[in-house]
């Protein structure tokens, strides 16, 4: 099984991405595993094949007589150890292992052995499925532990009585009327989010928000934001208030509070000198948190409007920030890759999450607090588990060219877009369901309605595309 | 051909605005799309655009591009840098358009371009410095590159349809539709000549673009001088007189660069031409030049100057004293002939050659070094080199068989340009490539790594294509213990240009296809490289050597040769390189014509009208000795001689290179007093290695090291002499020929007499004129 996943993921570097549905598939479906040809192995580890690998092409440099770099492969915990400039293997991830980098580069002046035959392609397989089923070191160590991805929707009670009758009282209604912004074009659809508790999806305009009815696609109201240009939307885990934030590049940023019913302004924060690049509320509703292209990431209160806490890790543009939806964790990233865990309540820093090699557009909770995606420009897409930080799934390419956005639904579902002008509904385990493609404008964001019925892409163009997934 | 509406049209802008009638298809395209979903934001748009569609929007390619060049946007030290500015990145000078494109439109959404509002889009807002903006105001919202940039933002922003592969230079040449690139730029005029500053002249740019149009640029070129006291070039390619003398300035638009000679005269009067006697072809092409530029050169050197210089020039050591009396005793009318055709023949002639190469291809040995740079194949090498030498081998035969050796890199020399060239523990193509160029062709084509060469005519391909001679160069474990085999790798494949992801295979500098041949393709090189008509070597060859001699390139610095780095005299160094390729490469012959010019025995006192001249060789150029020939001089002086790390006893200083213990990547300068008087320590083959700036630590070397201290006595001759009882001028004029190369003035000798009789015969006293000399900058220089 392993094995198979293995050669999967090879040729999902080769031709994508076809192949990331099979490989989907083959981690959730049972079935798949009573139809694989291959006879079950033995698990692979240090003192079977991998120390006598090492030792025959390694040995001589990183060896008893010579430690080149000071690395020494000749023994397990050498290896483990690695070289003079750090760990050499990473358990679990071998493309994030410097041991299977070097063999496999194409760059000659990197490549090992520097001298003489290569590894042959079966031996560098061997140890990169040794690396990713965790580094044994014999045939009595554990094996590395599987993860399961169980998921209890707990969110759709609140939004069916029990009655199975849709609660509506989180729906808008009787709007005061905004006076139209004029534009060239349509304004692109850069912020976008359904309530969680409700059938409402809130878009952004130039200077407002509109809110429609995902199934009917009706208009329910719209909201002004004079500030400018709405870049985030959020509901509130209550689904009462919508948080805008955004502004105008250059000039100012600001995130504003709005009651979902009546779409009253009910409050503002941060007088920031550019857009608001990323903002989220607490589920508390006591803070909202925003990344700025200052670098850093403001805590504000609700209450005063006063700023209670920053964060200064990151050195670049923060592109998103996310509380968990148990207010336990904030999650923050920035503009070169770096996703950071923050301790919701104390403000310690949790976790360094690094997968991203460029530029992370969106995070997001799914709704049991337990797992927070990532995604990013480099294509990547990240189910990360919050206990420990650890990347569940990674889908390497579940964009071509970059993914521009991935929520959640209710139930675990996720959907994603990316510049390969696709729209994606991934399961709960990670398996790619559907595709939907749009032609001629890049989908900028995407949601899922709360009654996980229908997944809304806003473009480029500025149009809202429906699909009905039941 | 030239379309009239690109030169004549009476409003410029619309000149710039629609190549293609492109836009209707890609309306149609837009309705198609918005029938097939949900219209969301209804009223919030209006398709302004619609209504005009006979006017097309600027291309981004032709239009928006340039004014992103113009505004500076993409220069090196804004956007174009290789991290970009402050989050933005643009291909440096626009090598990648396409990248452009995507970086600019859709990189960040809505943000740099806003086509909802265009007004409002970044872009216009930082160049106007509307908003903060590190750059500043690069221009107005009145100006005519704001109003292209925003015509083309509120058409959409759109990108061009009918794109070929920019860098298809082939294709593009003959290519019937797609949008058309620049081929290539020219000035209106190529030189300009100047009577007295306060002149002012208009240039205008051109540009030949691919459907055979030509378009006026010259307000989106942009503009440089070499030399802003001579004459100065603005934004609008006004040209003005600054100060007597010669420079060039230069055009660039798209990825061309394109020069123009500007000579500004001093006033006629007062100046005479004294027709100074012609001995060769050398002298003509200078005197031609010098005359021109209202300069007079300086009179013949006096013989014993000239004994000295040549002796230094050409066996790198200072004349001894027979050698001294035998010269200036000879009464032939052909004297400093024989004297060049003598030095000529000596081995010493050869292997000081031999060593300035070895040094050039940096030749250093390691005892344990882990590339394939052992103290053996070092050793080898040198000795192949110095063989060549010593045979009178062509030069372009030498440099044909290194760059096709393989084999075993301790039994065969040449094979270690593979190994010493580049210092790796692996072969590393792209250095190699880069050195190959910068040593055999004096062009740095490494810029063209990253970028398009930003000052001369070399673009990725270019780079990536050359790269590919070195890419299946592998390295295995030879015979003897630590012999490398250096062999071509038939599986290997060719070098892959990041912008589009595609392999160049093996292509020759400035050749439109690769080479055909299969296999190895350093046959192919080696045949171009020594080819009579590969003028990119010759010229190279024959500046180099120049620059030995006369102690400046006619291009300066002799290994950047680019097209914004011109030749301070065309006809000169063409001349040079055709005598070169004339003389079948033979070394001697080229030099023995250099040394017999008038120009190079030209005084080094200046005239009055040359004084300020430091490029035009109208007067000897004052040059502070190298490390390694000042040493052997030292040597040569006392006569005690000076031992060298890991070298034989009585080695001289010249034909020194590192023997190390580790392994020789690396800076080695081999011997402290070489570190002091920067002698090359091999780190890189930059020409620059070998430094001949003053510095305070060698004045305190030569006045308290022990290199002078220890040789005070040179080696018993004072003390022979003054124990003979000679008489203190004979003494004195000894030393003055032995030192300086000449005998001492009367004044000179008057004084230091003094000194000499005050306690008779004192050796302290001979010992310090010994020391006051060797410290002199006439000793140190040569003049």
């Amino acid at each position: 099984m392993l094995s198979s996943i293995h050669h999967l993921r090879q040729a999902t570097a080769r031709c994508l991405p076809t192949s990331i549905a099979l490989l989907g598939l083959c981690l959730s479906n049972p079935l798949a595993d009573a139809q694989q040809a291959d006879p079950p192995k033995e698990p692979i580890h240090y003192e079977g094949s991998i120390g006598a690998i090492l030792k025959a092409k390694c040995g001589v440099c990183h060896g008893d007589g010579k430690q080149e770099s000071g690395l020494s492969l000749i023994s397990y915990a050498g290896v483990l150890q690695g070289s003079g400039s750090g760990k050499i293997v990473v358990s679990g991830q071998s493309q994030q292992s410097k041991l299977l980098e070097v063999l496999t580069t194409e760059d000659d002046s990197l490549k090992m052995p520097p001298d003489g035959d290569p590894l042959s392609k079966q031996q560098i397989e061997q140890i990169q499925l040794w690396i990713d089923q965790g580094l044994r070191e014999n045939a009595g160590s554990s094996a590395a532990q599987m993860r399961t991805l169980g998921f209890v929707p707990n969110a759709l009670a609140a939004i069916n009585n029990e009655e199975g009758n849709r609660v509506v009282q989180l729906v808008p209604k009787d709007y005061p009327i905004v006076e139209k912004v004029n534009t060239r074009r349509p304004f692109p659809i850069l912020g976008l989010a359904a309530s969680t508790k409700a059938p409402v999806v809130a878009a952004a305009q130039y200077g407002s928000i509109a809110l429609v009815d995902p199934a009917t696609r009706n208009p329910l109201g719209e909201v002004p934001f004079p500030e400018g240009e709405p870049l985030v939307l959020n509901f509130s885990r209550s689904g009462r208030l919508l948080l805008a934030a955004g502004g105008k590049p250059v000039r100012h940023g600001a995130a504003v509070l709005y009651d979902v019913l009546t779409g009253k302004r009910l409050a503002s924060v941060g007088e920031e000198p550019d857009t608001l690049q990323a903002a989220d509320l607490s589920p508390d509703e006591r803070f909202i948190a925003v990344g700025c292209t200052s670098r850093l990431v403001k805590v504000f209160s609700t209450e005063t409007g006063e700023i209670t806490s920053t964060i200064d890790k990151h050195t670049d543009w923060v592109t998103a920030v996310a509380y968990s939806p148990d207010g336990k964790m904030l999650a923050t990233a920035d503009r070169i890759g770096n996703v950071y865990l923050w301790d919701g309540q104390s403000g310690g820093a949790l976790f360094s999450l690094s997968a991203h090699k460029k530029s992370v557009r969106s995070l997001h909770w799914r709704s049991d607090s337990r797992v927070v995606v990532s995604s990013g420009e480099d294509g990547m897409l990240v189910w990360w588990d919050a206990k420990d930080g650890w990347p569940t799934i990674q889908k390497a390419e579940a964009h071509a060219q970059g993914i521009l956005d991935a929520k959640f639904g209710t139930q675990g579902e996720l959907a994603t877009c990316g510049r390969d002008r696709l729209v994606k509904l991934w399961s709960a385990e990670g398996t790619e369901l559907k595709r939907f493609s749009i032609d001629t404008s890049l989908p900028l964001r995407v949601c899922i309605s709360a009654d996980g019925n229908w997944l809304v892409a806003g473009d480029s163009a500025g149009r809202l595309h429906h699909w009905h997934l039941q | 051909m030239i379309f009239p509406r690109y030169l004549s049209s009476p409003c410029k802008t619309n000149t710039l605005l629609g190549w293609f009638g492109i836009r209707l298809l890609s309306v149609c395209l837009y309705v198609a799309c918005i029938l097939s979903v949900s219209a969301f934001g209804q009223g919030s748009g209006t398709e302004t655009e619609v209504a005009d569609p006979a006017v097309a929007p600027p291309s981004f390619r032709l239009d928006v591009m340039p004014v992103l060049f113009r505004a500076g946007c993409n220069s090196g030290t804004c956007h174009g840098s290789a991290r970009g500015k402050d989050g933005y990145m643009l291909s440096l000078f626009g090598y990648d358009p396409a990248g452009d494109y995507r970086r600019t439109v859709e990189e960040i959404p809505n943000r740099r371009i806003n086509i909802a509002v265009p007004s409002e889009s970044l872009l216009l807002l930082k160049a106007t410095a509307s908003v903060p903006h590190t750059g500043g105001k690069l221009f107005d919202t009145e100006s005519e590159l704001y109003r292209i940039l925003l015509r083309w933002i509120e058409a959409g922003a759109p990108d061009d349809q009918q794109v070929i592969a920019t860098s298809d230079v082939n294709t593009s040449n003959n290519s019937p539709i797609g949008i058309p690139e620049v081929q290539g730029i020219a000035f209106s005029k190529d030189s300009i000549l100047f009577e007295g500053t306060s002149n002012n002249v208009g240039l205008q740019l051109l540009a030949t673009y691919s459907d055979g149009s030509v378009r006026d640029v010259t307000s989106l070129g942009r503009y440089f001088s070499n030399n802003t006291s001579v004459a100065q070039i603005d934004n609008d390619g006004i040209l003005s007189a600054k100060g007597s003398g010669d420079t060039n300035v230069f055009g660039r638009f798209s990825r061309f660069t394109v020069g123009a000679e500007v000579i500004v005269l001093p006033p006629a009067e007062g100046f005479v031409w004294t027709n100074p006697p012609v001995n060769n072809y050398i002298d003509k092409l200078v005197f031609d030049r010098l005359e021109k530029l209202r300069v007079a050169p300086s009179e013949l050197c006096d013989d014993e100057t000239f004994l000295r210089r040549v002796t230094l020039d050409l066996i790198g050591r200072v004349p001894t004293e027979n050698e001294y009396h035998q010269f200036m005793n000879d009464s032939s009318p052909t004297k400093r002939e024989n004297r060049i055709d003598r030095l000529l023949e000596l081995d010493d002639f050869a292997d000081y050659q031999a060593a300035l190469w070895a040094e050039q291809l940096r030749v250093i040995g390691g005892n344990y070094s882990t590339g394939a740079t052992v103290i053996k194949a070092a050793d080898r090498f040198a000795n192949w080199i110095r063989d060549q030498f010593r045979k009178n081998r062509p030069l372009n035969e030498f440099v044909a068989e290194m760059t096709a050796a393989s084999g075993p890199n301790i039994a065969n020399g040449p094979v270690n340009l593979y190994t010493m060239l580049v210092h790796k523990p692996q072969v590393d193509p792209k250095m190699l490539a880069a050195d190959y160029s910068q040593v055999f062709l004096g062009v740095q084509i490494q810029c063209a790594e990253c970028h398009n060469h930003p000052f001369d005519r070399w673009n990725m391909d270019d780079y990536y294509g050359f790269v590919s001679f070195f890419t299946g160069i592998k390295r295995k474990p030879g015979v003897e213990p630590r012999e490398k085999r250096i062999y071509w790798d038939s599986k290997s494949s060719p070098a892959v240009n990041p912008v589009d992801g595609k392999p160049r295979p093996a292509k020759l500098l400035g050749v439109a296809s690769p080479v055909q041949e299969p296999g190895d393709p350093r046959q192919a090189l080696a045949e171009w490289i020594s080819a009579p008509d590969n003028d990119l070597f010759a010229r190279n060859i024959a500046n180099r050597l120049w620059a030995h001699l006369m102690g400046r390139g006619v291009i300066e610095p002799v290994d950047d040769i680019r097209v914004s780095n011109p030749p301070t005299n065309t006809k000169l160094l063409n001349g040079l390189s055709a005598r070169l390729v004339e003389l079948k490469f033979d070394l001697r012959s080229f030099v023995r014509e250099i040394c017999n010019s008038r120009v190079y025995q030209l005084s080094s006192v200046p005239t009055e009208s040359n004084a300020s001249d430091n490029r035009q060789f109208s007067h000897a150029k004052l040059r502070r000795l190298r490390a390694d020939v000042l040493l052997d001089s030292i040597v040569t002086v006392t006569g005690v001689p000076r031992n060298l790390p890991e070298w034989p006893a009585g080695t001289r200083a010249v034909l020194y290179y590192p023997r190390v213990s580790g392994d020789t990547e690396g800076p080695h300068p081999g011997d402290p007093f070489f570190e002091t008087f920067g002698r090359s320590s091999r780190g890189t083959v930059c020409a620059c290695e070998t430094k001949r700036d003053p510095t305070l630590s060698q004045t305190m070397h030569l006045v308290v090291g022990d290199t002078i201290r220890d040789r005070l006595n040179a080696g018993g001759l004072l003390r022979k002499l003054v124990d003979e009882q000679q008489p203190p001028a004979q003494i004195i004029e000894q030393l003055f020929i032995r030192i300086l190369s000449r005998r001492p003035k009367e004044t000179e000798l008057s004084e230091m007499l003094q000194w000499v009789n005050e306690p008779t015969n004192n050796i302290e006293v001979y010992e310090d004129l010994l020391w006051g000399m060797l410290n002199s900058t006439e000793f140190l220089f040569n003049h």
